[in-house]
């Protein structure tokens, strides 16, 4: 008979996480501070070369970018201990269990981080903004108002889509989660390295694909064809997307979960 | 049991078969390679056989069973100690292990001249040796694996560690001491096992060598008849006899290890 305190019990899950905060406290408030300057810097950066108008969209995606990259960063350092030998035997015999080790991860590294990304992403870009009017320009910037949750606003881009996102990121957070488990050294650059040499891998299989079945229609690299529109927001490349995305997202956590549990010092 | 790092190389533990109950201070010995730190690290399960099973007080070690993990205490030769001071890595560490005694750690540390107040990183190896080895003993766990406990420990501080750990355990723990400083341990053992080409050569409870050998210092070697294993020593040979006259003589455990690696044959 499978007991649940073999997989969870809240009292020992609340212990774990404790113990990671002590343990990464430091590591967290330098990472945090510098995550903050840098999206500072790039906000500035982009409110001082931008041409005259800065809109929502402009917002939209350096947010997105830096999300990106925060994510990198923050899932790719994730599971800190596993980094060397020493802290490694440390970490695998901690008593906890190995649910409990991961969700204390998946639940600072990824719920903690969205949560906190939003509002600070916003006040940064706000006190971005502040900071920028101090200074004389020679161009006059026009920088639109928008509010804490203007990027959630799904009707603009249709729910699909949407979903599609959220499971890309979700598949895109789990890929480097799995790498942080699964390479002992260098993780984020090697996660990275590991997601470019799939994307390439999978762009090839689709050359090849389209040489075998549409000769006629391929032009060296532009392979781009039958694109044809589902509805107003989707077309059959982004359905292709969408179930590469929404696949990945179901198979990485397990397999994450699965490297957890198999690793061996 | 069967373990291997690398295929292509002979086995590291080729059908090793150990059962201890609880209740014994083992010493465990072997040459360098023989596989004692490995040993340890499957009984912890961090590493897992590639043939056969370890089960320890009813877990699958490699399961990493909370249950388990609650119920044994790995002291590495190598340590890591987070930038922390004793205090605050005890509040950190402590709820994790249900039987912890805080009153029994503070007795430690004192034994051991430590503060709570000390920060982790700026003790030396040695204090480092110390703490970690308290902290251990305060877990209450029922299986201590301590893996070269005494490196880095200077002399009184060994003398100290032996009263510790023989004050500390209680008759339901089990203690492994991997070690090659025979000298350190061979007062608070009360089993040795000593590991061999991937085989356990030996394994016997203190109080029934003593009953069955002898350890003698003598001017003129012996005829191989009567002694079970010769070295020969400054003035004279070391010899292992069998027991005669119910004469008891004090273990020479380097002697014993010397002639277990010597594929000498003794029989209990």
């Amino acid at each position: 008979m499978i007991e649940t305190q073999e997989f969870f019990n809240f009292k020992r899950c609340y212990n774990a996480f404790k113990f990671d905060l002590i343990m990464n406290s430091k590591k967290f408030i330098y990472g945090s501070i510098a995550i903050v300057l840098a999206m500072f810097f790039m906000d500035f950066y982009a409110l001082s070369t931008v041409s005259h108008v800065f809109a929502f969209g402009d917002y939209a995606a350096l947010s997105s970018i830096m999300f990106m990259i925060g994510l990198v960063v923050v899932l790719g350092t994730s599971f800190p201990m596993l980094r060397n030998k020493r802290s490694s035997v440390a970490f695998l015999m901690l008593p906890a269990s190995v649910f409990e080790k991961f969700m204390v991860q998946f639940f600072l590294r990824i719920v903690v981080f969205t949560l906190l990304y939003i509002p600070v992403c916003w006040g940064v870009f706000k006190g971005a903004v502040l900071f920028y009017h101090l200074f004389e320009w020679p161009r006059e910037l026009t920088i639109f108002s928008f509010g804490l949750f203007d990027l959630f606003h799904i009707k603009n881009i249709g729910w699909l889509v949407f979903l599609g996102m959220c499971c890309g990121l979700f598949s895109f957070a789990m890929f480097l989660f799995s790498g942080a488990i699964y390479f002992k050294k260098q993780a984020v650059f090697k996660s990275v390295i590991t997601l470019i040499v799939l994307i390439v891998f999978v762009s090839l299989c689709s050359m090849l694909l389209s040489y075998l079945f549409v000769p006629s229609l391929v032009h060296i690299y532009d392979y781009g064809v039958y694109i044809r529109d589902i509805n107003t927001y989707f077309t059959n490349f982004g359905l292709y997307l969408l179930v590469i995305a929404f696949g990945t997202s179901l198979f990485l956590p397990p397999y994450a979960y699965y490297c957890l549990k198999e690793k061996e010092v | 049991m069967t373990f291997f790092y690398d295929k292509k190389q002979p086995s590291l533990f080729q059908n090793v078969d150990f059962y201890q109950p609880t209740g014994n201070i083992i010493g465990l010995f072997g040459a360098n390679g023989a596989g004692k730190s490995t040993l340890l690290k499957l009984i912890a399960g961090l590493i897992r056989p590639k043939e056969g099973s370890i089960k320890v007080n009813d877990y699958l070690p490699s399961n990493r069973d909370p249950r388990f993990l609650q119920e044994i205490f790995l002291i590495d030769e190598e340590l890591f100690l987070p930038d922390l001071s004793i205090k605050r890595y005890i509040s950190m560490l402590a709820p994790l292990y249900p039987k912890f005694g805080h009153d029994k750690m503070n007795q430690i540390l004192a034994d051991f001249g430590l503060q709570s107040s000390d920060h982790l990183k700026k003790l030396s190896m040695g204090q480092q040796k110390k703490f970690i080895i308290a902290f251990g003993l305060s877990t209450n766990c029922k299986l201590l694996l301590l893996d070269e406990p005494t490196n880095g420990l200077d002399i009184p501080s060994k003398k100290i560690f032996r009263k510790v750990l023989v004050n500390a355990i209680e008759e339901d723990q089990l203690v492994i001491i991997s070690t090659h400083q025979v000298k350190d341990i061979e007062n608070i053992i009360d089993k040795i096992v000593i590991l061999d080409q991937g085989k356990i050569a030996f394994s016997e409870e203190l109080t029934q060598i003593t009953r069955k050998l002898q350890f003698k210092h003598v001017f003129e070697e012996m005829d191989k008849n009567d002694a079970i294993y010769t070295e020969k020593c400054f003035e004279g040979y070391k010899v292992i006899l069998p027991v005669e006259n119910q004469e008891e003589t004090a273990i020479d455990i380097e002697l014993l290890f010397n002639a277990v690696n010597n594929d000498t044959k003794i029989t209990m």
